[in-house]
């Protein structure tokens, strides 16, 4: 059981960005814990968010495989994408639906070996008719250690004003 | 007119300093690719969605003049 949990940075967005990044994480914990309340300027029903490590340009070597409820029922899912949190709220939500997301991202500092992380998440108004909560496993294939996480929108849009994101260390030391 | 400069904020976990800056012209590619290959994705789920619906409402159009009441195919879902 973790004995240590030190807030490493945190932010919330007094307008809209394109991304939330964390740069400099020290490696000095287990693993991570990265708290997010998102929604996105999609003009669309939601947004999807992703992670992405140290700066990546691009999805390459991330998959993930996940399980979701909303209005249509339980879906699976399965891609090359660090698609963790899945989904959260657009332009066509309340304008105070925010969807909430917590990943445990392990073993982030290894120079060996290849990174896990998995997470849940719920949004509270999704497609126009219900909220979608869900749960999802991905995978990094790189052993590079993780000094930085990057929070984007799979299709591009922006995280509105008052999203936020909180990362924390988790040490079992 | 005016046009909107896309920016991220960075969160440096070091110093604790927040800075919110431009994106590069390679990240504002990046996120135009990114969108694009979104759209494609969802079309394709979207279709198998739609095939799927329609291949469920023809069964139970079939399932419907064997004889068996709406309860009924409801019980085999």
């Amino acid at each position: 059981m973790a004995n240590t949990f030190i807030k490493l940075g945190g932010v919330e967005l007094t307008s809209a960005q394109s991304s939330l990044n964390f740069t400099s994480i020290p490696q000095t914990y287990t693993d991570l814990i990265l708290v997010c309340s998102l929604r996105t300027t999609n003009s669309g029903d939601f947004g999807v968010p992703i992670l992405r490590f140290n700066g990546a340009a691009n999805n390459n070597n991330m998959t993930h495989r996940g399980l979701m409820l909303e209005s249509g029922g339980v879906s699976g899912g399965t891609n090359s994408e660090g698609l963790v949190i899945r989904r959260c709220p657009g332009a066509n939500a309340p304008a105070d639906y925010f969807g909430s997301a917590t990943i445990w991202i392990s073993n982030y500092a290894s120079s060996t070996a290849h990174k896990f992380f998995q997470g849940i998440f719920a949004s509270p108004r999704n497609q126009n008719t219900g909220s979608a909560i869900g749960m999802n496993a991905c995978a990094w294939s790189d052993a590079t250690a993780i000094s930085e996480i990057n929070i984007l929108d799979n299709n591009g849009n922006s995280f509105a004003q008052y999203s936020s994101a909180y990362l924390y260390g988790v040490s079992n030391a | 007119m005016t046009t909107e400069t896309k920016t991220k904020v960075i969160v440096n976990c070091e110093t604790g300093e927040t800075q919110t800056i431009p994106l590069t012209v390679e990240e504002l590619a990046q996120l135009e690719i990114d969108a694009a290959e979104y759209a494609a994705r969802k079309a394709e789920q979207d279709a198998k969605a739609a095939a799927l619906a329609a291949a469920k409402a023809s069964a139970e159009a079939k399932l419907t003049a064997l004889g068996l009441t709406p309860e009924e195919i409801a019980a085999l879902r």
